[in-house]
């Protein structure tokens, strides 16, 4: 062959071959791209839906509670699905065209998660209003003998006019409906239906316009449901010879810890923050007495209405504490805060008439506020004085109260629940962990595990009141809501995925633990994203968003601080607590902190203020180091001595600081799965299960006893007896008799709370519990309270 | 005569056409998948700092080595527009109908780079905006053999592009 034909040849070889695998790199760079666009795309949806929790929670002062906060998570995932058909070029209202690709958005809150992912829902029939119809409503007509009806759908009008209603015909209706000038165009017959079993039972949507109440029959469409919100929680059951413990812990993202069961006999529930065991404290109080061995609310209430300070210790309470926190005012945290109210009112008006400068309305405010100074400028010092005044006593008695409470919560803990190990745990947020663990790979395996669940040593960073990163606690506390997470989320996406008619595989995508932690340690939304058409494959990703600036949870990075003489001064800066410029620039002793999202989202609108509609509530400015740019130079506050000698005393200061601040915030956050009351009780004694005992515990572990009493029977009707209870003819109660309703049909229940100095170290036993008329004008038919007493419930601090 | 002349000119067409024209398009390719390898590189280089609110050492290290990999020289540009929310609020105060509205103030590459040498990480917080560009500074060979036939010259003449941005979705922790 000559040259020629070979040069062609080679040609006709080659060029193909080049055209072809152009197209196929060309499609590849196609692919990338989309696919590229796409993890934007998902991922600045997540982030519009995460803004939007967070702007929702903000400025929601109900947002922690379930029911609010469902709602504003409902509304969370529908702005992630308006943002997602937007970025995908739809117009919103095209939505449904891509919640089908979407099996699951996961939202990890402070202590549970929800879940909203497609699930296949019959139709509930409703009438105009919203309301359920049911069978036996007017208009619910029975077709044939299975569960099938027809309905016929009436106005109210109609319903008013149904001529046969008000004759009280049960079975058969007629009813006509007028045209405007009163002829009669149209009537139907309408029948009550008497169907037996089925009266009263939804009606599910059949094909036809036809309804059925048998499930099985009902058409089912996919909608995106929430599900139940699910806590990060876990019970352990711990035997030996002489202790029975069976108990449901809730974590939360922080040490909050919600601790449920029986230990023995007795029936706990408690909340409470988890602290180190190593930090301690004593106090000085007026009064003798040790806070320490009080219920947690009657600290609580006791910090809230008495001066007092708190000495916090790494160790044992000698030397020096590691910081003081001092609370001389003598008014009430109530009296504060109403005060606080007051003055912030006054301050509003202040600023409005300063902008107003109507001079008779400012005259006539300064004269009625004499006392706050001779004019406007200093009425708005002197409240702006009172206001940050009063801030600070407030914080500090809310830290006061974080400290007293969680060191009552977390000595109560190590005490019962420091032998609990990993592998007596039974059930993972209500699901049995063995039959999960023997179906499915479980990220860690707690079976064989003998880690101390409640062992919180470790190495902390930021001084010596938070429990350990690296402890066994958190780790295993990690591993429970991890495990729960996955469990749960693989669930719901096998679901769709069994049920989906599409081709696509839904499945739960394998996340690394860096992704874990990330989710794990904030209020977070993952949001998942399958089967996409995408270029040469189906695309498959999630993308994690997490919160920093929430009202759900406070990370002590997440805290700002400032001077307290500058609180919501609009010339002075606040900063982290860590920022070398505050350090060496403040020249206080007293700081106030608040959490990030404060000044996030702080911008008010309050329409009845025509002057300044439109305001923020923390007017210092962001320090542009530490809080514009986060690349700023940082001191460790904590240890000491790589500070400069004369900013030693002031970084002790904000050492301080930071233990209220971290304190206040979080002893100031809503749980919503907290108990009020933390408490225990158990029954020694009920008349109709025959239990007649003593209690588990000492008299000096008892908070109050729960009496009900049957019908006590007096001379005169309508009286109300007085009746004292002794205990080894001593006075046990806090008052000295208690009121009782005599003659009532029903029980009367009383609380009688146990004096705290009452010097008993033996259990309370029924037979030495005494119960006397204190009424003598009174007359008792059978002259003896005691025999009337149904119930005694020991309840336990 | 013309038999010759012809015979030369089709050798010389035949170069073209069957070295030339085969090494310009494989050349070509070679540079669509340094572009894809780039684009992708730079895109979870960015979406990895806007999420976690920090740009670190390593992120930074393992896309410089990425797109390195491809056998071109790049030039990285990156851009953190910091959001500055203290103008907007005290520009509210002037009059009482009208909030702020936030300013970005931006920071550069080398300014951004120097942190990095320094500390190792770069720190963002929620509502700043990160963006990075990557183009190739050598000269391809692709762009070589087709400055053969024509040439592009100034400051652009790239052919390896990449670039992406987006919103910082959480504080960096420090």
């Amino acid at each position: 062959m000559k040259l020629q034909g070979l040069g062609i040849l080679f040609a006709l070889i080659v060029l193909p071959v080049i055209l072809v695998l152009t197209y196929y790199i060309q499609l590849q760079v196609d692919t990338i791209n989309l696919q590229n666009q796409y993890d934007t795309k998902l991922l600045d949806a997540t982030h519009d839906a995460m803004s939007s929790f967070e702007i929702n929670t903000a400025n929601e002062d109900l947002s922690t509670v379930s029911d609010s906060l469902r709602t504003i998570i409902d509304a969370s995932t529908n702005v992630f699905f308006n943002s997602l058909a937007t970025n995908f070029g739809m117009s919103n209202a095209s939505k449904s065209y891509v919640e089908p690709y979407v099996p699951a958005i996961l939202y990890t809150l402070y202590d549970g998660y929800y879940i909203s992912a497609p699930t296949k829902v019959p139709t509930v029939l409703t009438d105009p209003d919203g309301n359920a119809v049911s069978v036996g409503d007017i208009g619910v007509q029975k077709q044939g003998n299975d569960y099938t009806y027809q309905v016929i759908h009436t106005t109210q009008e109609q319903e008013n006019n149904c001529s046969e209603c008000a004759s009280g015909s049960s079975t058969h209706i007629r009813y006509e409906t007028y045209s405007g000038d009163g002829f009669i165009w149209d009537s139907y017959y309408l029948k009550y239906e008497d169907t037996g079993d089925d009266y009263g039972q939804l009606l599910y949507l059949k094909e036809n316009n036809l309804y059925t109440t048998n499930i099985d029959e009902a058409e089912f469409k996919t909608k995106n449901v929430l599900k139940t919100y699910m806590p990060y929680s876990a019970r352990y059951i711990h035997e030996n010879e002489d202790d029975r413990i069976d108990i449901n812990v809730i974590y939360t993202l922080d040490n909050y810890v919600t601790i449920e069961g029986t230990i023995n006999n007795v029936y706990y529930s408690k909340s409470g923050y988890l602290l180190p065991e190593s930090l301690n404290m004593d106090m000085d109080i007026p009064q003798n007495i040790d806070l320490l061995t009080y219920n947690q609310n009657d600290a609580q209430s006791y910090i809230e209405n008495n001066p007092i300070t708190l000495n916090l210790y790494n160790g044992a309470v000698t030397g020096e504490p590691i910081t003081k926190i001092e609370v001389t005012d003598s008014r009430t945290y109530n009296e504060l805060s109403d005060e606080l109210i007051v003055n912030k009112e006054i301050l509003k008006n202040a600023r409005n008439l300063k902008i107003s400068n109507d001079a008779d309305s400012i005259n006539n405010f300064i004269i009625s506020h004499e006392d706050y100074g001779g004019d406007l400028d200093a009425i708005i010092e002197s409240c702006n004085n009172s206001i940050n005044d009063i801030q600070y006593q407030l914080d500090k008695k809310s830290a006061i109260e974080y400290y007293v409470k969680g060191k009552i919560f977390s000595d109560w803990v190590y005490e019962n629940l420091g032998e609990i190990e990993e592998r007596d745990l039974v059930e993972i947020s209500g699901q049995n962990y063995k039959s999960v663990n023997g179906h499915e790979e479980v990220t860690y395996n707690f079976e064989e595990s003998d880690r101390k669940i409640f062992e919180v040593t470790g190495s902390t960073q930021n001084g010596f009141i938070e429990i350990a990163q690296d402890s066994s606690f958190y780790n295993h506390k990690l591993n429970v809501i991890r495990n729960s997470i996955q469990y749960n989320l693989n669930s719901a996406m096998s679901t769709y995925n069994n049920s989906s008619s599409r081709t696509a595989d839904y499945s739960m995508p394998v996340m690394s633990n860096i992704e874990w932690e990330k989710i794990l340690n904030n209020v977070s939304i993952v949001s998942f994203m399958q089967g996409v058409n995408c270029g040469l494959k189906s695309y498959n990703n999630y993308v994690i968003v997490s919160s920093t600036n929430n009202e759900l949870a406070i990370q002590p990075n997440d805290i700002y601080y400032v001077e307290r003489g500058q609180f919501n001064d609009e010339t002075a800066e606040y900063h982290r607590i860590d920022c070398k410029k505050f350090l060496e620039n403040s020249d206080t002793n007293e700081y106030i902190a608040f959490p990030s999202k404060e000044v996030k989202y702080d911008k008010i609108y309050d329409k009845s203020n025509s002057f300044l509609p439109y305001q923020y509530d923390h007017r210092n400015f962001a320090c542009y180091d530490c809080i514009n740019d986060g690349n700023y130079e940082k001191v460790n506050i904590f240890d000491i001595n790589s500070i400069d000698e004369k900013y030693r005393a002031r970084a002790i200061d904000l050492q301080r600081a930071y233990y209220i601040g971290v304190a206040k915030c979080k002893n100031n956050l809503y749980k919503m799965n907290g108990v009020q009351n933390s408490k225990g009780f158990e029954i020694i004694y009920d008349s109709e299960r025959d239990i007649y005992g003593t209690s588990s515990l000492p008299i000096s572990e008892i908070k109050a006893l729960e009496i009900v009493f049957g019908t006590i029977r007096t001379t005169a009707s309508d009286d109300i007896i007085r009746c004292k209870i002794e205990y080894n003819n001593k006075e046990i109660t806090e008052e000295v008799s208690y009121s009782i309703n005599a003659n009532s049909s029903g029980n009367s229940t009383i609380v009688a709370n146990i004096k705290n100095d009452f010097p008993n170290n033996i259990e309370l036993d029924w037979n030495k519990l005494s119960f006397e008329n204190d009424t003598p004008e009174i007359v008792l038919v059978d002259n003896v309270i005691k025999s009337r007493v149904k119930s005694v419930k020991v309840i336990y601090k | 005569m013309s038999d010759t002349l012809i015979t030369v000119i089709a050798i010389l067409l035949a170069a073209v056409l069957m070295f030339i024209f085969p090494l310009l398009s494989v050349s070509e390719r070679s540079d669509d998948i340094s572009q894809l390898s780039v684009q992708t590189a730079t895109m979870e280089f960015v979406n990895n700092a806007r999420t976690v609110g920090k740009i670190t050492m390593d992120s930074y290290t393992e896309l410089v080595s990425t797109i390195n990999a491809t056998g071109n020289s790049f030039d990285i540009e990156m851009e953190v527009k910091v959001l500055d929310e203290n103008i907007g609020k005290k520009s509210a105060w002037t009059q009482g109908t009208v909030i702020g509205e936030n300013i970005y103030y931006s920071v550069y590459t080398s300014q951004i780079v120097e942190v990095l040498k320094e500390k190792g990480t770069y720190t963002m917080k929620e509502g700043d905006m990160f963006s990075a560009s990557v183009k190739n500074t050598n000269k391809t060979l692709s762009q070589t053999i087709r400055g053969v036939f024509y040439s592009i010259s100034g400051n652009d003449a790239y052919t390896i592009f990449a670039q992406h941005s987006g919103v910082v979705t959480a504080n960096g922790s420090y």
